[in-house]
């Protein structure tokens, strides 16, 4: 299953608050946007050996300690709690306080899975049923106390519970084997319901998962924020989700919601377990419920202390591309980045669209130029012709229907005489914010130019998803920006393109029994890189039924002070990743 | 009605009766100020009959892509590649970043929006306004005292919140998720809330006024004759009332026009594609920096539209009370 | 004084139950499902129906409406989510299932900001309005007063977004002549605290001060006419003292009612303001909480800002009265 918000990266104001990102590859400061995806590294390859997963990190060159670096959000994190984090930029700023069993080593772009708690990234057995976990030694708390197996368990344990729904489904689905979450979470309620079995914790150091069925994607999952250790006598419940415990190498000392939060360093975090982190700054202020247009001004004035800020989640607002573009000392404070494997697709509902030539009329038709124009033109991302990332592991470019980027009205009209019958008016949902309005305006126009009528319908943004996702939705069209949640294409076709998933995961309500049951055959394979090669092979057959229609690989632009150093768009999270940043002088 | 972050002044005592109606006239435009204003005023009102009219001698339209379906004319990020936002003699006023609709007849239709819901507005209030007003000021006891009442509580709620949060609940309650909503139903949810609060500061006066000419001669005399309270309403207390509503009604519109704006200004108003000039002065705040040329039309147009609507209210007060000029 | 002291207040508490009963009412009763709201997209049924009953939704409306004020009163427990309880603490506003927090916690992390946004609007306000209402009436009928009648009524006519935008680009990012609008809380560091503000108290005090202008420049000239200045004026008492002396006290009342409405509505949050300089304060937790569909927080806020107006407005009333003892009769 992958984990989907409506385009939100593309909103002037937008955080990156979406879901659970993933992606490899490139999408460094350097490459810029476009030139990502020419250099799709396999990561798989880049799974670290236990001597890369010791500490410390890779120095940061021309990193020095000491100072506060400012972080602006336009709104504060929706959840701190691990076990509730479901959104690429908070993953990323939580870098900072939580670790995890394993996670993403990030040099000169490109990332590494290593062990991070964990003494390497997982050793499976027994066919990928058994993943054992060694915990490394002089890990801690940020109370000196050392960070135990029972601990990671209870953690894991937690994301069963209730009001843990909003975090990722994977644990509780794969260690009770059942497809559903909410069955999953019938057979084990949380720590209440006591010891889960699936668990097992012979020593202090050690983790045992036992998985009713063979797991492949488990050292990517362990490096979610699900796979995060939570002390018992710590868990202050609903209150925990606003001040964490921490194990990194700093600790939220103060949170006031919606207005800030101070981190310091953490003194019992010891650099040379952490093969991902360092502690430059001294401390970290971040501070919540700043428009981001003021936001981006304070960083580019460098005024009152915005020459040692960046920010986390607030993204450049499209209408100042132009301005930085133009300004060489405004441009160098850019930084750039694809955003992480989320994909933005025009999704069309096939119950109510059925006939495939209409689909294909309407990729014909389709100005992406435009659309992609209103939101801030290249800068906003690059046009995608594929259901899955440029980031994703071995992905290969393809294009089975070739579409002209501003719309080809007389081609989409061919093809529109090939349906079987004329589409009656189509209804586009959208999301009613600025941008929604004038995305829509554009699709108007240009199916318009090919005959098809779209008529646009505000929808409130935050029920968007929830209008064009349910079962009876009278919604035709709609768009929608989404990610896998590692960067294998495992949680791409096997769930949103799976005909017998409900239209809350298969929102497209793509039904073809053939692809089902390749998603079966495939989904026995144990070897990932296997496993990818068939995937893709299906990605292409549920293409040639063009279900929905690629919009773009979105690109993430933020801002950093011109005195803020080690930024760069992370490649799996897609946000600006604070635990690299340092200040110059 | 006010918005919270400009109160409205309490109202003056109320005026004499109104004058003949060409008298009136005649007294706004002996004022200099009155007078200018007024023929502002009047040609914004013409703008907005003739917008049709004019966009068809310019030869665009309000609704065209022209900067998106022609090439060269807007940057690959979609601001305008002509100096001054694209100014030019093809574009009087530019085109609009990232759409490339032409400025002029968005302008020209706006005036449209913004009148609509303002003349609306101000009919409706005035007429809740008159009624309650003075059926109150009329009826007095019991009435007056839960009227007094009533309006106190209106008055305390925070009414730019209260739009912000009821206008999506209304449009949502108004239509159906399958279809879209049309213009009117847009401007009838804009209507419906600003007539919900705006009626009170009218109905207030109204009651003073009214409080005090029930005890006047001619009103005790009239009852003494035996004349229906419907008689005196209508005969005698609401003549003597007219001018207060001249006045009110002509600082209404100005407010119902900011108030409009600002709705739009924060994205519960108006939707595209229809022109206005809150949200264009929302875009222009976007592109301040790249393009501020496009925020300068807009909000100029609403300051000259509303100083010219306030400049005729306070004309038309001065002339039917004369204290008021000194 | 004594009794109309009380009268006046029985009257605003009055008041003030009536907005929270209509508030409660019209928030409570108008989106179809608060519960799902509260709950987010991802819950269950048994969670929906858990919210529901913690926000006391499968109860009849006035019971709502008394548990309510009754948590206003004595605070009360309140479940949340994920099935912990929460203890609210009077004067409980209800609880956000957005944040997680108390209403009443979270309108206080915002209120620093709001109420020196108004504190110093108020006194641009004051200083502005009676400065220029003082000198139209003193020049009344004179190029000055009109020059300033148009001054006042552009400030009366001229959006706030728009011209605090201009002057934001103006003032600040262009020529660096302002401090970047912000706010540093007054106790940390005094001077960034009011240069932080500046800009926006100017404009929110500009734009307010027209309407206050020009009723202190029409009182003033009212109460020039009257007997006892002339008399004073007569008895050859300079005109500036005669106004300070005379004047001022007498054209106080409805100034004083006018600030106090000013000052109830700046407090219960600036929207407009608040987003244009992205100041965090009490309005821009509100329109957050529209747009999240927070309707316990909306609720809170909006109550907030009412209680806002009601305490000024009395409180000017009381002011009022004090200065004028024929008003305590009426």
């Amino acid at each position: 299953m992958r984990w989907i918000r409506p385009s939100l990266a593309v909103l002037a104001t937008a955080l990156l608050a979406t879901s659970c990102s993933a992606g490899a590859g490139s999408g460094s400061a350097a490459a810029g946007p476009g030139a990502a995806a020419k250099d799709a590294s396999p990561l798989t390859a880049a799974l670290g050996t236990e001597q890369e997963s010791a500490g410390p990190a890779p120095a940061v060159a021309g990193a020095r300690p000491g100072g506060t670096v400012n972080v602006y959000n336009a709104t504060d994190f929706r959840h701190l709690d691990p076990q509730k984090v479901y959104a690429g930029a908070t993953y990323n700023t939580s870098l900072l306080w939580g670790r995890q069993l394993t996670q993403y080593q990030v040099v000169d772009g490109k990332a590494k899975l290593v062990g991070d708690l964990a003494t390497d990234t997982g050793t499976s057995t027994d066919g990928g049923r058994t993943w054992t976990y060694r915990l490394k030694e002089g890990v801690a708390w940020e109370d000196g106390l050392p960070i135990t197996s029972e601990q990671v368990k209870y953690g894991i344990e937690r994301s069963f519970g209730k009001g843990y729904e909003v975090g990722p489904p994977y644990w509780p689905q794969w260690l009770t084997g059942e497809a559903s979450y909410d069955d999953a979470r019938k057979k084990y309620g949380g720590p209440q319901d006591g010891d889960l079995a699936a668990i097992e914790t012979p020593d202090e150091r050690t983790v045992v998962f036992h998985f009713p069925q063979p797991q492949a994607d488990v050292p990517y999952m362990a490096a979610q924020s699900s796979s995060s250790p939570v002390r018992r006598d710590k868990d202050t419940g609903t209150d925990y989700d606003r001040q964490p415990f921490a194990t990194g190498p700093y600790r939220i000392v103060e949170h006031v919601q919606n207005t800030r939060m101070v981190l310091e360093r953490n003194p019992h975090w010891k650099p040379e377990t952490d093969p991902i982190r360092s502690q430059y700054p001294e401390k970290f202020v971040f501070t919540f419920g700043k428009e981001a247009l003021n936001i981006n001004q304070e960083i580019l004035s460098g005024r009152d202390g915005g020459e040692n800020a960046t920010t986390a989640a607030t993204v450049l607002s499209p209408e100042l591309y132009q301005t930085v573009d133009t300004d060489p000392k405004a441009k160098e404070l850019v930084v750039s980045g694809r955003q992480g494997a989320f994909v933005t697709y025009l999704m069309v509902n096939n119950e109510r669209v059925a006939d495939v030539e209409v689909r294909r009329a309407l990729n014909l038709a389709y100005p992406r130029q435009q659309a992609r124009q209103v939101q801030g033109g290249t800068r906003a991302g690059e046009l995608a012709s594929t259901l899955s990332s440029p980031a994703l592991l071995d992905w290969q470019k393809y294009d089975l229907d070739p579409a002209r980027p501003e719309g080809d009205p007389d081609a989409a009209k061919a093809a529109l005489a090939k349906a079987k019958q004329a589409p009656g008016p189509l209804t586009y949902a959208y999301a009613n914010t600025p941008n929604g309005q004038r995305v829509a305006q554009v699709l108007v126009d240009g199916f318009a130019k090919a005959g098809i009528t779209v008529v646009p319908k505000p929808v409130d943004p935050k029920a968007l998803l929830d209008e064009v996702h349910r079962a009876d939705s009278p919604y035709d069209l709609w768009e929608e920006t989404s990610s896998v949640d590692w960067p294998t294409p495992s949680t791409l076709i096997p769930f949103s393109f799976d005909g017998r998933a409900n239209s809350d995961i298969n929102s497209a309500r793509y039904r073809n029994p053939a692809v089902d049951q390749e998603i079966d055959r495939i989904n026995q394979i144990g070897e990932p890189r296997a496993k990818a090669k068939e995937l893709y092979a299906l990605e292409q057959t549920v293409m040639k039924d063009l279900p929905v229609l690629p919009f773009s690989y979105p690109t993430v632009n933020q801002l950093r002070g011109s005195n803020v150093g080690g930024a760069f768009i992370h490649p799996i999270y897609g946000t600006v990743s604070p635990a690299w940043l340092y200040l110059k002088s | 009605m006010a918005v919270v972050e400009q109160v409205a002044a309490p109202d003056a005592p109320a005026p004499p009766p109104a004058p003949a109606p060409r008298s009136l006239l005649r007294r706004v435009c002996r004022d200099r100020t009155g007078a200018v204003a007024l023929g502002v005023v009047l040609l914004f009102l013409l703008l907005a009959l003739a917008a049709p009219l004019i966009a068809a001698l310019y030869g665009k339209n309000p609704t065209e892509h022209y900067g998106q379906n022609a090439p060269g004319l807007l940057s690959d990020g979609g601001l305008p590649i002509a100096p001054n936002g694209g100014i030019s003699g093809e574009f009087w006023f530019g085109l609009e970043p990232g759409l490339g609709r032409d400025v002029f007849t968005q302008l020209l239709y706006g005036i449209r929006t913004s009148l609509l819901i303002a003349f609306l507005s101000a009919a409706v209030t005035t007429a809740l306004g008159v009624l309650a007003g003075v059926a109150v000021g009329y009826l007095g006891g019991v009435t007056d005292r839960l009227f007094g009442f009533l309006s106190n509580v209106l008055l305390a709620f925070p009414t730019l919140l209260l739009l912000l949060a009821l206008s999506p609940v209304i449009q949502s309650r108004l239509v159906d998720p399958g279809t879209a909503e049309p213009e009117w139903m847009q401007f009838l949810v804009l209507v419906l809330v600003f007539s919900a609060f705006g009626w009170i500061p009218l109905a207030l006066s109204l009651r003073a006024a009214v409080r005090s000419l029930r005890e006047r001669d001619f009103v005790q005399s009239a009852r003494a004759l035996g004349a229906s309270g419907f008689h005196i309403v209508v005969r005698e207390l609401l003549p003597n009332v007219r001018a207060q509503l001249l006045v009110h009604a002509t600082m209404a519109v100005p407010t119902f026009v900011a108030s409009e704006a600002v709705l739009s200004f924060l994205g519960v108003g108006i939707t595209e594609p229809v022109p206005d000039w809150g949200r264009m002065i929302a875009r222009g705040s976007e592109v301040f920096q790249a393009d501020p040329t496009y925020m300068v039309f807009p909000g100029v147009a609403l300051l000259l539209f509303v100083l010219a609507f306030n400049l005729l209210g306070d004309a038309v007060r001065d002339a039917l009370d004369p204290r008021a000029a000194r | 004084m004594l009794s109309f002291a009380l009268r006046r207040i029985l009257q605003a508490l009055a008041v003030l139950a009536a907005v929270s009963a209509a508030a409660f009412a019209l928030f409570y009763a108008a989106p179809a499902d608060p519960a799902r709201a509260a709950c987010g997209p991802r819950c269950d049924t048994g969670q929906v129906a858990a919210v529901r009953a913690s926000m006391g939704l499968d109860q009849p409306l006035l019971a709502q409406y008394t548990d309510y004020l009754a948590g206003i009163v004595a605070g009360r427990d309140i479940q949340d989510v994920d099935g912990s309880t929460i203890h609210c603490a009077a004067p409980c506003l209800g609880y956000s299932y957005r944040l997680h927090q108390p209403v009443t916690e979270a309108l206080a992390d915002h209120l620093p900001v709001t109420v020196s946004l108004a504190a110093g609007a108020l006194a641009v306000l004051v200083v502005l309005g009676l400065g220029t209402g003082f000198v139209s009436a003193l020049r009344h009928g004179t190029r000055t007063d009109k020059l300033l009648s148009g001054f006042t009524l552009v400030g009366a006519s001229v959006q706030i977004y728009f011209l605090g935008y201009v002057a934001q680009w103006g003032l600040v990012y262009t020529t660096g002549l302002l401090p970047l609008p912000s706010y540093t809380p007054p106790a940390a560091d005094p001077a960034a605290w009011a240069g932080g503000l500046l800009l926006p108290w100017i404009v929110l005090g500009f734009v307010n001060s027209a309407v206050f202008a020009r009723l202190s420049r029409s009182q003033l000239l009212e109460t020039m006419n009257e007997e006892y200045v002339r008399t004073a004026r007569g008895k050859g008492l300079g005109r500036l003292r005669t106004h300070l002396k005379y004047t001022s006290r007498g054209a106080a009342g409805p100034l004083v009612q006018l600030l106090g409405l000013e000052a109830g509505a700046l407090l219960g949050g600036a929207v407009i303001t608040e987003t244009v300089f992205g100041l965090n304060g009490v309005g821009r937790f509100a329109t957050e909480a529209v747009e999240g569909q927070d309707l316990p927080a909306v609720v809170g806020a909006v109550l907030l800002a009412a209680c806002f107006v009601v305490l000024f407005v009395a409180l000017a009333d009381l002011v009022v009265a004090w200065l004028d003892p024929r008003i305590r009769l009426g």
